[in-house]
C-alpha cells in the first residue's frame, strides 16, 4: 500500500523537477532531484511520454508539455485531496 | 398496513431536497476518488470512491421510500409525538420496506467501509461485521434506533482515526480539520435521529446537521478543486 501511495509523489517530483528547470531538464537532474534509481526513472519517463505529458528532445533533454503542466496541477490537487481525507 | 414515520408534515419533501444535495456532494467526492485511483492505482482510493458512491445510492433508496410514504399515503393518525400512516396499497408497503432496508444496509456498509479502509482491520473482521450489518438492517426495521446507534459507532471510529492522524501532523493545517469536523457533525446528526422518538423536531435537527456535514465535505472538495500551488 505504501509503495502505491508513493507513486503520485514520484510523478509530482519528476514533473516538478522538469518545471523548475524551465520546462526543460536533463535526465540526470531529474534523477537526483526526484531521488530515483535509473531503472525506476526510465519506467516513469516512458509512461509520462506515452501519455503525452513530456517529450524528449534530440539532445536527450526532457521537455514538459502543456498537457504535462495541466497534469501536474491536477496531481497537486489530488495530493491536497489525499491530505484532507487522510488517504 | 401501519407505517412509522419520523418527519413532521411541514418537513415533507424538504428532507428529500437535502438528500438530493448530499447525493451530489458524495457523487463528486466519489468521482474524484476514482480519478485519484486512476493515477495512484491504490486500492484504498478505489474503495474510498466506492463507499462514497454507496452513500449516494443509499440516499436514492431513502428518497424513493420517503417519496412513496409522503405522497402515496391515504390516511394518518397522531398519537402523542408519533404519526402513524395507513396505506392501502400493498405495492407501497413492499416498496417502503425494501427501499428503506436497502438504504440502511448501503449506508451502514458505506460508513463501515470507510472505517475499515482507515483502520485496516483484518479481512475476517470485515466479514463478521458484514454479517452484523445484515442483522442490523433486519432488526432496525422494527427498532429504527438500532441502525442509528450502529452509525454512531462507525462514525466515532472514523472520527477517532482522523483525529489520531491529524494529531500526529505538524505543523497543523486548519483545513485538515475539516474532515473530522464533517464526520463529527454527521455523528451528531445520527444522535438526533436516535432521539426522534422524543419529538419529531429531532428528525429535522438531524436532517439539518446531516446537510451541514455534507456541506462541509463539499467545501473541502471546492477547496481542493481551487487549489493552486
Amino acid at each position: 500500500m505504501k509503495n502505491r501511495r508513493d507513486r503520485i509523489d514520484i510523478i509530482i517530483s519528476i514533473l516538478e523537477s522538469i518545471e523548475e528547470d524551465g520546462q526543460k531538464s536533463k535526465p540526470t537532474h531529474v534523477l537526483y532531484r526526484a531521488n530515483l534509481s535509473h531503472k525506476l526513472l526510465k519506467k516513469y519517463l516512458q509512461e509520462l511520454e506515452e501519455k503525452g505529458f513530456i517529450s524528449f528532445n534530440e539532445d536527450k533533454t526532457i521537455l514538459l508539455l502543456e498537457k504535462g503542466k495541466m497534469f501536474l496541477s491536477e496531481l497537486r490537487k489530488m495530493k491536497r485531496f489525499m491530505d484532507m481525507f487522510n488517504l | 398496513m401501519l407505517q412509522y414515520i419520523f418527519s413532521p408534515r411541514w418537513f415533507y419533501g424538504i428532507d428529500i431536497v437535502f438528500e438530493l444535495f448530499s447525493i451530489v456532494v458524495v457523487a463528486m467526492i466519489a468521482r474524484y476518488g476514482h480519478m485519484l485511483y486512476g493515477v495512484t492505482h491504490n486500492k484504498k482510493h478505489r474503495y474510498f470512491s466506492v463507499f462514497f458512491l454507496l452513500i449516494g445510492i443509499a440516499f436514492i433508496f431513502k428518497i424513493i421510500s420517503n417519496f412513496n410514504i409522503y405522497y402515496l399515503e391515504t390516511g394518518s393518525i397522531n398519537i402523542e409525538n408519533s404519526v402513524f400512516y395507513f396505506q392501502t396499497s400493498h405495492i407501497s408497503e413492499i416498496l417502503f420496506t425494501i427501499g428503506f432496508s436497502i438504504f440502511r444496509f448501503l449506508m451502514a456498509m458505506a460508513f463501515f467501509g470507510l472505517l475499515f479502509i482507515n483502520w485496516k482491520t483484518e479481512r475476517g473482521m470485515f466479514y463478521l461485521c458484514l454479517y452484523f450489518i445484515v442483522l442490523i438492517t433486519i432488526f432496525s426495521h422494527s427498532a429504527y434506533f438500532v441502525f442509528h446507534i450502529t452509525m454512531v459507532v462507525f462514525m466515532t471510529g472514523i472520527l477517532a482515526y482522523y483525529l489520531k492522524r491529524n494529531a500526529a501532523k505538524t505543523p497543523r493545517n486548519m483545513n485538515l480539520l475539516l474532515t473530522p469536523v464533517a464526520f463529527f457533525v454527521l455523528l451528531l446528526s445520527q444522535m438526533f435521529f436516535i432521539l426522534t422518538f422524543m419529538n419529531l423536531v429531532m428528525y429535522v435537527i438531524g436532517e439539518v446537521l446531516q446537510l451541514a456535514g455534507f456541506l462541509i465535505l463539499m467545501y473541502e472538495y471546492v477547496l481542493v478543486r481551487r487549489y493552486e500551488k
